[in-house]
């Protein structure tokens, strides 16, 4: 076991990796607290069904109704910046990457919108239940053909990618080709009402007969009959491992093994076995993985470390600025990067790891912490003074630089590349500070201190 | 939208709307003119042939590319088709005939009828069909499949592109132009085991804060985190990525705009041709374009999808004059060869959404110079077993994937790699 007290190196990682980032108020409030109890604070998360609403669910309702892809993702994006529970949002992002469903002609806004809420109602609570509600969630079944399917006819899309993406995955393969037939058998019957955009049960178009699901036989259950098969792929051993495997990859490092059955990683396995402990409940698996050493020590060496997203990074740059992210310019930065918000690219989802970086995404990145930067510096002027720290601090150790971007320290490379920058510019004259402390945010914000965590 | 051909599970694109559209972000600002770049380019790349690289990304329905259009030979390959195929089958009276002579492997097979400019390169010998491409151990996945297709290795998990390990042979330098992708996400096909492609999705390609002629300190800086300690492996992969994207935009900055001919393919075609126009030293591009996963409603999405293929080749080697475009530059094309592929091909039988679902082997082009070593014409046999197409509702393999990009490595790149086996035969002149 680690320190019992939370360094500030971990408030720093947990909030990095589990709630877009920390604030110096965040690093200075919980750093030598017990590190179980600062877990313990991001995972109070009341059950969105029983808490109030938040001020800004009545905007989000009218996204489902009014909103555009852009305009909805916007709000999204804001309400990771302002929510009282990041890491609910967090996770929420998570499960959106995992089901992953576009906005298009169909599923449009409305259906996708929904779907997001049903996401971050389950994000902690069982996934058994969140399989459930995914399955005939009316944006999944426009999104992978569920609608279209029948009996006479069955698609084979969503049995497919619910087998490989959303339960079992690949690591290695332990469904055939005609189990994903039987189990499209299965989901058959489900269609979504034009005028409530509700899903339905169609019993005409469901098909009847006995099917064959990973050895095990499910005669006719109507209705109910999805839920059988979501039994039959939750009992497979790989599924625990699977669901954990996906939450250490986007939260934590990419584990080195592809072998979930012979080689699991550890942390996965961590994971697994409390998600089986707790009947698939998710809040004690995920407190699990944050408080494992395996998380909290994880070894950067060994390259157990995670890319960020573009879209945290997104939310971590307004949360220190303190800049609105319901905003046009940034959301056009995130495509460029590669990640955006409510279109993901495909039903698999976003990449992982160094796939995240190419060129052209690596571009996008510095391009969005000059955005950031340009934002801010449109503020007027004692505005703009109150928030970055001065570019001498950099000269003396950048302890407040680090602290302002929800870092314990820079590394050491990091910080001399940030005095070559201040060096350099100031050398050649003509510099206001004001420039220096947008050049020193850009750099920072695109340090590997910052994008890798 | 960002055009998805990243690693694995970003190269499938599910719907045609949300396809190619790599987005032109920066005002029209000049034509892609004479060739400009580095000034000091080394003869020798310049002498080198060019491949490009199109993905269908999606799964293309082989079926109705490569069509039979009567039961030729002793088959029931029309036959076959015909019942399969109740709503989207085409009439014989519309395909476009690929047969040269009465008695050719072409015998009784046709083009889509939107690929009209295709087929008169056909007709001029320029384009090369191999028949029937797949791999053993066929997936439908997706992602498993792109990932084999874009590595050539179907028998293990893949670790490296085709085309990257290429890179790893050749050896190149940070920031060199040797091989991108007009893409976001670097795909798999250009990673090597230790050299990596590049992406430049358009041109020009800058930060937004300014040229290198502004002499930007930021920019500058950037790079020195390239030096960032090997004990952090992968802030040490950032900060090279950072070093790498500097320099490429310091070579690329002042290219001129890709100009905006409202097809994502053929506008990401048009940014290739800069890259291999100039002399940036570059080999080899990948270009992808999605929508091909044609589940239902099929017929007129394939239309569309296989329209702007066909459009985006053409622009690529002959422009549009009519908008300033010219042609690909004359020494460039003779040595510049195209070549499609997608990860699988779609069932025999049509379902019950008037689409396919996800099938195996599949033909797939090449097109090359004019009179160049290219061989056009049918390569393989059209999947034929027995009097059926298929003995299932597949269509099998009878060339392997790594046969061509065998012959492909070896006899249009010079650069043979020793993992793949032998190459497909024929396919080049010696």
């Amino acid at each position: 076991m680690g320190d019992p007290n939370a360094s500030r190196a971990d408030v720093a990682r947990l909030f990095g990796r589990a709630a877009f980032g920390a604030t110096s108020t965040d690093l200075d409030l919980h750093t030598n607290r017990p590190y179980v109890d600062v877990v313990d604070f991001l995972l109070t998360v009341p059950d969105p069904a029983l808490r109030p609403p938040a001020a800004d669910d009545v905007t989000r309702l009218q996204q489902e109704s009014s909103g555009t892809a852009a305009t909805a993702a916007q709000w999204w994006l804001e309400r990771m910046r302002t929510t009282t529970y990041p890491l609910e949002e967090r996770l929420t992002l998570f499960w959106h990457d995992h089901w992953a469903t576009a906005i298009g002609e169909s599923p449009a806004v409305p259906g996708v919108m929904k779907q997001n809420q049903t996401l971050r109602i389950h994000s902690l609570g069982s996934f058994r239940t969140m399989c459930q509600a995914l399955t005939i969630d009316p944006a999944m079944l426009q999104w992978l053909d569920g609608e279209r399917s029948t009996k006479n006819k069955p698609n084979e899309n969503y049995a497919r990618e619910f087998f490989e993406l959303f339960t079992l995955g690949v690591f290695p393969q332990t469904y055939t080709e005609t189990d994903i037939r039987e189990a499209a058998r299965a989901f058959t019957g489900w269609v979504v009402d034009p005028t409530t955009g509700a899903a339905r049960f169609e019993p005409s178009r469901h098909d009847t007969g006995t099917k064959t699901i990973l050895g095990q036989t499910v005669t006719n259950l109507g209705a109910e009959e999805y839920k059988a098969v979501i039994e039959i792929a939750l009992s497979q051993p790989i599924a625990s491992r699977f669901v954990a495997y996906k939450l250490v990859q986007n939260l934590a490092y990419v584990p080195t093994s592809l072998d979930l059955l012979a080689d699991p990683d550890p942390l996965v396995e961590e994971i697994a076995a409390a998600l089986r402990a707790n009947d698939w409940q998710l809040r004690p698996a995920i407190r699990t993985m944050l408080l494992s050493d395996n998380f909290r020590s994880a070894s950067a060496a060994a390259g157990r470390q995670v890319v960020r997203q573009p879209v945290e990074l997104c939310v971590h740059a307004t949360k220190a600025t303190r800049l609105g992210a319901n905003n046009g310019t940034l959301y056009s930065y995130l495509t460029r990067a590669g990640q955006t918000l409510l279109r993901p690219p495909n039903v698999g989802g976003w990449p992982v790891g160094k796939a995240w970086l190419s060129p052209s995404t690596t571009t996008a990145r510095y391009d969005l912490a000059v955005q950031v930067a340009n934002l801010h510096n449109q503020r007027a002027e004692q505005v703009r003074s109150l928030f970055l720290p001065a570019t001498a601090d950099i000269d003396t150790g950048g302890a407040a630089w680090a602290a302002f971007m929800g870092l314990h320290a820079f590394t050491s490379n990091t910080l001399a590349t940030l005095r070559s920058y201040l060096a350099s510019r100031r050398g050649r004259g003509g510099v206001t500070e004001f420039e220096l402390q947008a050049g020193v945010f850009v750099l920072a914000a695109t340090s590997p201190d910052w994008q890798v965590m | 939208m960002p055009t998805g051909t990243g690693l694995s599970r970003r190269d499938f694109l599910k719907r045609g709307a949300m396809a190619a559209a790599v987005p032109t972000l920066w005002p029209l600002i000049g034509r892609v003119g004479p060739a400009f770049g580095l000034d000091d380019p080394d003869p020798s790349t310049a002498l080198r042939n060019r491949l490009v690289v199109i993905f269908l990304s999606g799964g293309n329905d082989g079926l109705n590319t490569v069509i039979p259009m009567w039961d030729a030979d002793g088959t029931q390959r029309r036959s076959v088709y015909q019942a399969a195929r109740p709503t989207l089958q085409y009439a014989d009276t519309a395909v476009l005939h690929l047969d040269l002579t009465t008695d050719d492997a072409a015998h009784g097979l046709g083009l889509h009828p939107s690929l009209t400019k295709l087929h008169a390169m056909y007709e001029a010998g320029r384009v090369a069909v191999v028949q029937g491409v797949d791999y053993p151990n066929h997936s439908y996945s997706h992602f498993e499949s792109t990932d084999i297709w874009q590595s050539g290795q179907p028998l293990a998990a893949p670790d490296s592109g085709w085309l990257g390990r290429h890179l790893d042979r050749s050896g190149i330098g940070a920031g060199e132009l040797r091989a991108a992708a007009m893409t976001y996400d670097l795909p798999l096909a250009l990673r090597g085991t230790d050299k990596l492609g590049i992406t430049i999705p358009t041109l020009p390609f800058r930060f937004s804060d300014g040229t290198a002629a502004a002499a930007d300190a930021k920019h500058a800086a950037a790079k020195l985190y390239a030096n960032h300690p090997s004990s952090e492996p992968l802030r040490q992969y950032w900060g090279e990525r950072m070093d790498e994207s500097v320099r490429i935009v310091e070579t690329l900055e002042v290219a001129p705009a890709t100009p905006n001919t409202g097809n994502g393919l053929a506008n990401a075609l048009l940014t290739a041709r800069t890259l291999l126009e100039g002399n940036y030293g570059t080999e080899v591009v990948f270009v992808a374009v999605g929508g091909y996963d044609t589940h239902e409603l099929q017929r007129t999405a394939h239309q569309t999808l296989l329209t702007n293929l066909d459009n985006a080749i053409d622009t690529f080697f002959n422009g549009v004059p009519a908008s300033g475009i010219p042609p690909l530059s004359p020494t460039v094309a003779d040595r510049t060869m195209v070549m499609t592929f997608s990860e699988f091909g779609r069932r025999l039988k049509e379902n019950g959404s008037a689409g396919t679902d996800h099938g195996a082997a599949a033909p797939l082009f090449l097109v090359g110079p004019p009179a160049g070593r290219l061989v056009g014409g049918i390569h393989g046999d059209h999947p034929n077993v027995g009097t059926t197409l298929a003995p299932v509702d597949n269509i099998l393999q009878t060339t392997d994937l790594r046969a061509v990009y065998q012959a492909v490595l070896e006899q249009w790149l010079a650069d043979p790699d020793p993992t793949l086996g032998a190459a497909l035969p024929g396919l080049f002149l010696p």
